[in-house]
This record gives C-alpha cells, structure tokens and sequence, in this order.
C-alpha cells in the first residue's frame, strides 16, 4: 500500500536518524561506565578456619570469626553441630556485639536484641541474623554460605 | 613555495604521528630478565613482581573485543553516513536562505 | 517558548548565549582544517576529565596504596583496564593535537593583532597540559615512572638561584617520596584542573570575541571569503571529525592497553632504558647534549637556559613578530620551522 504523500519529511528522518543512532552509541558506554562504578561486592564463597582454635568451645559458646570484610559469630550448639552467623544487625547494617553474661546479641545503633541463636527479640530488627551453613573437614571448619 | 613548504611540513607531521605508537612499543616491556632483582619485603607476602599486561584471556574475550571494534566502527560508519547527508541539508538550507535574500550584502567574515 | 523556558529566561538570560552562536561565522579558506583542532583537544579534555574521575574512585594516592589499587583497577574491577587505557592514550592524542594546533596557529601567524593574550593563555594552556601528563606519569608509582620522575624534579635545580628551591616544592623535601606522589596526585587533580579551566575560560572567551582569525592573504589581497554559520554547518563537520577520533581512541585504547610494572622500590637502582613520555623525548635528549662542565658553568644549567630562551620566544612571539607580513615574518615562520624540526630530530634520535 503506497502512501499518497510522506508520514515524514526528510529533515526529520535525517534528524531522528542522528539522533537514534547518536544515543545508541552513547548508550553503549553507560552500562560499562555503572558497572565500574558501582563494581559488586563479592562475599567469600567459603571461609576455612583451623579447628584447633575452636576446639575447646563449651556447648552455648560463642566465638568469632571473620565472614569476608564482616564480623562473623560461631555457635557450638548443644548437639555438636556449629551455627555460624554473619554478625550483620538486619535493621540498618550495624555490627551486632554478643553479650556473653545475657546469651544475647546487641545492636547499639537502635537497641536491637537478638537471642543465642540469632532470632530477634526486640527492637527494629524485621528478621533474624542470617545463617551459614558449617562443616568441619579434617583440619579446618569450612563455613559457607547457607543452601536454599 | 609556500604551499610545497606546508605540504612537506604536514607529511612529516603525519609521519611524527607514528612517534607516540613507536615510543609506547617500546617502553612497554621491561622483560623479567633486564630488570635488576627486586628486594622483596619479608612481612609482605603478596608483592607483586611481575608486570600486569591486561591481555584476553581466552578465545571468549578474543572475539568480544573483536565484535566490540567491529560494531565501533560500523556504528561510526553509519553515523558519519546520517552526518553527512545531514550536512549537506543545512549546507543547502543556508544556500537558500542566501539565494532568497539577493538584495542583502553577501556574509563577509570580519577582515581583522 | 514554553512556560518553564521563559521561566529561566527571565532569570538567566541565556537566549544571549543562543544568539551569538547563531550569527557566528566560520570562514572558508584552505587553512580551514586546522579550525576542527581546537574542539578535537576539548574532546579529549571531557574524556580525561570523565575516566579521570573513574579512576580516582579507586586510586590511592600513598607509597604503600598507589600501584596496587592500579593493579586492583586493571584485574578486579570491570573494564578497569580499558578505563585506565583511554585515559593513558587520551593524554597522548591531546598532547598531540595540542602541537598541531599551536603549531597551524603559529605557521598561519593566527596570533597577530588581537590575537596576542588569546596565544599567550594558549601557551600557558600547553604548559598546563604538559604538566598533567608530567604529575599523571608518577601516579602508577613503579620503576618507570618513579625514574622518569626523580630526573624530571631534578631538572630544575640547574635552574640558578631558585632552582634547588622549585625541585624540593616538587618533590615535597629533597628526594622523590611517598609525599612526592601525594603532592603530584592533588597537582594532577586539584591544581591544575583549576588552572586549565581558568585559562580555557579566557581564551574561550577571546576566541569569541575576536572570531575566528583569516590567514594573511586575507588581509593583504582583500579577497572575500565565503563563510559558513558556526551552528548548524561548522558544528556537524566537527562532530564527524570527533567520532573519528573517538574511534581511533577506543581502538588503539583496546589493542594497545598500557601495562603495569610491580611497586617502586625506593632503594632498587635506575632501570635501564627510562624514558620520559613522548612529549619530553626532545628535552630530554636536549639535555643528554651538553657536557656536564661547560667552562665552569654546568651543562644542564646552560641547557635550561636555553629551553628558557626558546619557551620565552614561543610564549613572546606575537610581540616580537609583529610585522607578520615582512620579512620579520617570514623570520618568525623560519623559527618555528627550526624548532620543529629539532624537536623531531632530537626525539628520533633519543629513540635510537
């Protein structure tokens, strides 16, 4: 079907041409200019401890250790199995601190509690600590992140 | 005379353009085995002592920075084509505007 | 005009901007094609100053942070080594065209009467330039440049009298140091983005002022040039010649990418064949000329002075040659022809 007359004239096909193309190319460099900008942050995929320093835990004990760049806590269960949790307040990000005396966890920033095992019991925190997922493997305790 | 100057001081500006190439060439690789032995301190265990040459690792990133240069060049293509059919359209423009007004003084550069 | 544009308008008057853009002309000679250098340079400025910023985001300016958070740029982080390429490269296809531009405004004695200041900030405009690429060489802080560096700081304490002073504001002290780098990072940074934009904003706006210069057989033959508007015409004739240069730029910044020598190490001795960056090849062989004892003055000093001399006339020219037309003019052409030739002779030579 043949059009009695141009939808457009030739100056703005011209003009909208340039323009496409124009953005197209600025386009391309916007998505590697972000991602180096913004570059992700990588949590470790496994961190190894040696077994020998936490060997002599009490059952109810906690310990830390070093979840990538965040504070990480490791708890002998009374069962034997270890629980480690990332030491990170769900609320606003704060580093919790564990209160041996109360077997709680402390967040100062707002007055979040969370009990031994993570779960949170007062204050703004919406969820619990996370959890990861332990393992001890001969020598070293392998901690990862938590399946599922 | 003046012109062959310009000419023969242009062509040897295009070859000079080959310097920066010729320099980077060779300053690039002080090979392992020229440079003298580098001291290592003792309490840092990660010092580096070979040079980083960002190069593709695999075939993958071969063929991407390939495809990269090829649509880099394609798009430019295009837009220089779009470009210049868009220069000749305001070249023709303004010699209309200049035809439309005969009575007006032709646009003269101030001659300073 | 909408609302909201006259709603500025009344309060910033920018339509003037507008306006002037639309009457300006450009003038049609065979000399025309050195007109598209000038926004070539601020094309590769804008691109400096973007991936500039990119890489100062992770730069760390201290002896201990310096090389390896270049490393970190290079391997970690996505595309870090292509950003730190373009911003190697581009400081190079700036420097370059940068001579080109003098040089076509010399050899077209664009800079006689008004044009005198407008040359002048130019100069100054080039010094700056050399001394980004002076301050950015040490910032990777590995053997190359902290080499190239300690010679480049101590060229001038030939200097009399001032000399030992200028080389120890340099360096922060009397040797090249962790504070050396720290003072060159907030030179390359702060400082001289300050005075770049100081000088560009006066000799922009001289440029505008006077218009765009005709070559001399303009003047002396009367001969009418055709013309074409600044906007649209001119503009669009640029902006294909920029999106060569982009092209050549991610091309050459792709295949050609710069690397990364392990950390300096102070106490380690001069690597062999250091080199300073292309720009100074000639200076630095200018300096290789002269013995170490000329009668009892220094070498290096009567070299300095004599790279003075020549900066000082390049910097005076439109002063001294201010009949362009004559034979004095034909003598300041001879010059710069002289020079030219010089400085590629002597960087040839320092490549053999």
């Amino acid at each position: 079907m043949k059009l009695p007359y141009s939808m457009f004239s030739r100056r703005s096909f011209l003009n909208g041409l340039l323009a496409g193309l124009g953005t197209a190319l600025a386009g391309t460099f916007i998505g590697p200019v972000i991602r180096f900008v913004f570059p992700p942050y990588k949590e470790p995929d496994e961190v190894r401890l040696a077994f020998v320093d936490y060997k002599d835990m009490k059952p109810g004990e906690i310990k830390g250790f070093a979840w990538g760049i965040k504070p990480g806590f490791l708890k002998l269960q009374e069962n034997g199995a270890y629980l480690p949790l990332v030491g990170v307040c769900s609320h606003l990000d704060c580093n919790v601190a564990y209160l041996p005396d109360q077997k709680r966890f402390f967040c100062a920033c707002h007055d979040g509690w969370y009990d031994e095992n993570g779960l949170a019991i007062k204050g703004p925190p919406p969820a619990p600590l996370r959890r990861l997922a332990a393992a001890v493997e001969g020598e070293e305790i392998i901690i990862r992140k938590a399946q599922g | 005379m003046r012109t062959t100057c310009l000419r023969i001081i242009a062509a040897v500006l295009l070859l000079a353009a080959g310097l920066p190439f010729a320099v980077q060439a060779q300053t690039d690789v002080p090979s392992a085995s020229q440079r003298p032995q580098v001291r290592k301190a003792p309490e840092k265990p990660e010092v580096r002592t070979e040079e980083i040459h960002p190069s593709p690792r695999n075939l993958r990133e071969r063929s991407a920075i390939i495809v990269f240069i090829i649509w880099l060049w394609g798009s430019i293509a295009a837009l220089l084509a779009v470009l210049r059919l868009k220069i000749r359209e305001v070249d023709r423009v303004e010699e209309f505007e200049h035809i439309s007004r005969p009575d007006a003084p032709p646009k003269e550069p101030p001659v300073r | 005009m909408t609302k909201l544009a006259a709603w500025f308008e009344e309060r910033l008057g920018l339509s003037a901007i507008a306006k002037f853009g639309a009457k300006k002309e450009v003038p049609r000679h065979k000399h025309t094609i050195w007109y598209y250098t000038g926004s070539a340079i601020l094309v590769f400025l804008m691109i400096q100053i973007v991936t500039g910023i990119m890489l100062a985001f992770y730069y760390r300016p201290t002896l201990e942070g310096a090389n390896e958070s270049i490393a970190r740029i290079m391997t970690e982080l996505p595309m870090g080594w292509i950003v730190r390429s373009i911003h190697s490269w581009s400081a190079t296809f700036m420097i370059a065209i940068l001579f080109v531009h003098l040089l076509s405004i010399a050899l077209t004695k664009a800079y006689r009467s008004p044009r005198e200041v407008t040359w002048m900030t130019g100069f100054l405009l080039l010094v700056v330039a050399l001394a980004f690429g002076f301050t950015g060489y040490l910032l990777p802080w590995d053997d190359l440049s902290l080499a190239a560096t300690k010679v480049g700081t101590d060229i001038p304490r030939a200097i009399p009298v001032v000399g030992a002073w200028a080389t120890k504001f340099l360096r922060a002290g009397d040797d090249v140091t962790g504070d050396t780098l720290t003072r060159f990072f907030i030179l390359h940074v702060s400082v001289l983005p300050l005075a770049i934009f100081l000088l560009l904003g006066v000799h922009f706006f001289l440029i505008q002022k006077h218009g765009m210069s005709l070559p001399l057989e303009a003047e002396t033959r009367k001969k009418r040039l055709r013309s074409i508007p600044f906007w649209p015409n001119f503009v669009f004739r640029e902006a294909a010649v920029w999106l060569v240069l982009l092209g050549v730029l991610l091309t050459v910044a792709i295949l050609f990418a710069p690397s990364l020598g392990p950390s300096a190490d102070l106490m380690a001795p001069a690597p062999t064949g250091i080199k300073p960056e292309w720009y100074f090849l000639f200076l630095f062989q200018t300096l290789k000329l002269f013995p170490a004892k000329v009668w009892f003055i220094p070498g290096e000093t009567i070299a300095v002075f004599l790279i003075g001399i020549g900066a000082l006339a390049f910097f005076l020219l439109p002063l001294i040659d201010n009949r362009p037309a004559e034979k004095k003019g034909r003598m300041a052409s001879a010059f710069v022809l002289a020079v030219i030739v010089y400085a590629l002779a002597m960087s040839a030579w320092s490549l053999l």
